[in-house]
């Protein structure tokens, strides 16, 4: 009997025993899993038009890992090109340059994908270019063949777009780029017949007022454009001249002055133009020199002085510069690679580094944005 | 998500430490019998690897897991294991079959396995022409679990714990899933060891 018992309490001695030792493994089986795991990123809109859809990737921010979400790329209307985002990352507007409509997705606040949202809205002829003001409250489309701008109010829970009142507004014909400054205030469009910057006071209403001193000469070829995020300077490329055109934005009337030393000599061809979150410094894409020019940009008087590691930073064909919206890096799209390169911001001298990471699509690129 | 995810490992790990203090306690009804075939079923977690397919995080799946095991031999045998994990907007499936290795001792059974198959993932994204995506693939995986005998028939699966490659939608998944239910032997196949 007492044998009995001492085997039975070995017994329970050594499932106590064992036990432990399985609660210990179990334990360090659980703590394999890497809680709080999610990293910030931020999602990337691509227009593709030759499949008539609009890519999306997650863009990972500790190393600007490309990733396509599913479903990407997603249908939209037939050769989509411009399209913007909203500023609460809700909505994203794709203007369709053959249907002349505008699409509005609603994008999914899980994985980042987009669900259209019917009926398509009614645009101008071949919608072009597209810049949302930072309230997210109106919406501006620039149409290159009607030569007019359409101004959209946005409800903010549907995203759904109502063209305001004396909406469209006339501008020059041919017109290449739209920006609208970050106050909203202002709206500058970039016209390549008169190598001209077509500036408009916007209201709050969202109607366009054509600035006094409109339009401001640009250099030969002038085609793209970027306001710094103080709204002190406004950058314009002219892909003939090989230049930048540097302007002061009096920022009453929105009128540009072109600053002392201005145009500054840039590579080959320049076609695609942004600074970094801070204004401090100016990227210039250069299609024909296949490279990116950097310059720091002097707070007070614009002037551009190019960075000593020039020119070392290769990308094939740029023909648009996208910046991240923490700084970190800076996007070029190709227009011949069917890719978006990575290059990441030196934010002590604002040098770039290509990263090596690049997203890649099946067709030719139409444009990009990134969320907030 | 972590939040969810800490409570769910914290409910976990109390629920493992009260049955491992019950163990003792328990029936000391010894099962000889070596059974050829197991069935299990139960609740099974799964860490999925949705960056992989752009979501930001990992999302953290509940579903269901069953196997049913074959015993060619006293430790080796044949294991077929079909598994679905739901989340929000998502599901994934596993159908996959492979060797078991098992080690008995008393009333505990500690098994290691290899699997291979098939994975079906299907992600719910509106669009016009559908209402989701879907996507099969190749998936092997490996791991293994402690199952505690309560009777002849009836053991309790504490935990089975796999580590799970799929490729879907054109891209890798490595997920982790945790499983935890009963198990129904029958048939027979020779008489365990006694510790």
């Amino acid at each position: 009997m007492e044998k009995r018992q001492h085997e039975s309490d070995s017994s329970s001695a050594r499932s106590l025993s064992a036990s432990t030792r399985l609660l210990i493994f179990f334990s360090l089986l659980l703590s394999l899993f890497p809680i709080g795991c999610s990293s910030g990123s931020h999602t990337a809109y691509i227009t593709v038009p030759e499949e008539n859809g609009v890519s999306a990737y997650r863009i990972k921010n500790s190393t600007g890992a490309f990733t396509q979400i599913v479903g990407s790329p997603y249908l939209a209307g037939n050769s989509p090109g411009p399209l913007a985002v909203s500023p609460s990352n809700q909505f994203v507007w794709v203007g369709n340059r053959v249907d002349n409509t505008i699409s509005l997705f609603k994008i999914d606040g899980i994985n980042g994908s987009l669900t259209e949202v019917f009926p398509r809205t009614t645009a101008g002829l071949s919608p072009f270019a597209m810049v949302v003001n930072s309230s997210g409250s109106l919406l501006f489309v620039a149409n290159e063949v009607s030569a007019n701008i359409s101004v959209y109010s946005i409800n903010s829970g549907t995203g759904v777009l109502t063209a305001i009142s004396g909406s469209p507004f006339s501008t020059f014909p041919n017109p290449v780029q739209m920006v609208l400054s970050p106050s909203g205030k202002f709206l500058y469009v970039v016209n390549n017949t008169l190598d001209a910057v077509f500036g408009y006071a916007v209201a709050s209403s969202g109607s366009l007022t054509p600035m006094t001193a409109s339009p401001f000469t640009a250099g030969v070829g002038a085609s793209s454009m970027a306001v710094d995020p103080n709204e002190k300077f406004a950058y314009v490329v002219n892909a003939t001249d090989n230049t930048v055109s540097i302007f002061s934005l009096d920022s009453s009337t929105g009128a540009l002055t072109e600053v002392s030393g201005s145009p500054f000599a840039t590579g080959t061809t320049p076609l695609a133009v942004t600074t970094d979150t801070t204004g401090a410094y100016l990227y210039v894409g250069n299609e024909g020199s296949n490279n990116i020019s950097e310059f720091s940009i002097d707070s007070t008087t614009g002037f551009a002085t190019e960075l000593t590691d020039q020119p070392t930073t290769t990308t094939t064909t740029p023909v648009q510069l996208v910046t991240d919206p923490d700084g970190t890096y800076i996007y070029a799209v190709s227009g011949t690679t069917r890719t978006v390169s990575g290059f990441t911001v030196d934010t002590t001298t604002g040098a770039l580094t290509d990263n090596g990471q690049t997203a890649s699509s099946a067709v030719s690129i139409g444009s990009m944005v990134v969320t907030k | 998500m972590t939040r969810n995810f800490s409570g769910s490992v914290r409910l976990v790990s109390l629920s493992l430490f009260l049955f491992l203090l019950l163990i003792p306690s328990a029936s000391l009804l010894h099962a000889q019998e070596v059974p050829r075939y197991d069935i299990f079923g139960g609740y099974a977690y799964r860490w999925f690897d949705a960056p992989s397919i752009g979501y930001p995080g990992h999302s953290n799946l509940s579903g269901f897991n069953i196997d049913a095991t074959g015993y060619i031999f006293m430790k080796l045998g044949v294991t077929i294991d079909a598994s679905g994990d739901y989340g929000s907007q998502l599901q994934v499936y596993n159908f996959m079959f492979g060797p078991q290795y098992t080690l008995r001792r008393d009333r505990s059974k500690f098994y290691v396995h290899g699997l291979f198959g098939k994975a079906q993932n299907r992600v719910d994204i509106p669009q016009p022409t559908r209402s989701h995506f879907e996507s099969v693939g190749k998936s092997y995986g490996g791991g293994g679990g402690f199952d505690y005998d309560y009777s002849d028939r009836w053991s309790i699966r504490v935990f089975q714990a796999d580590f799970i490659h799929s490729n879907t939608f054109g891209t890798a998944q490595n997920d982790v899933r945790v499983s935890t239910g009963v198990v129904y032997h029958f048939g027979h196949l020779g008489h365990k060891r006694k510790l």
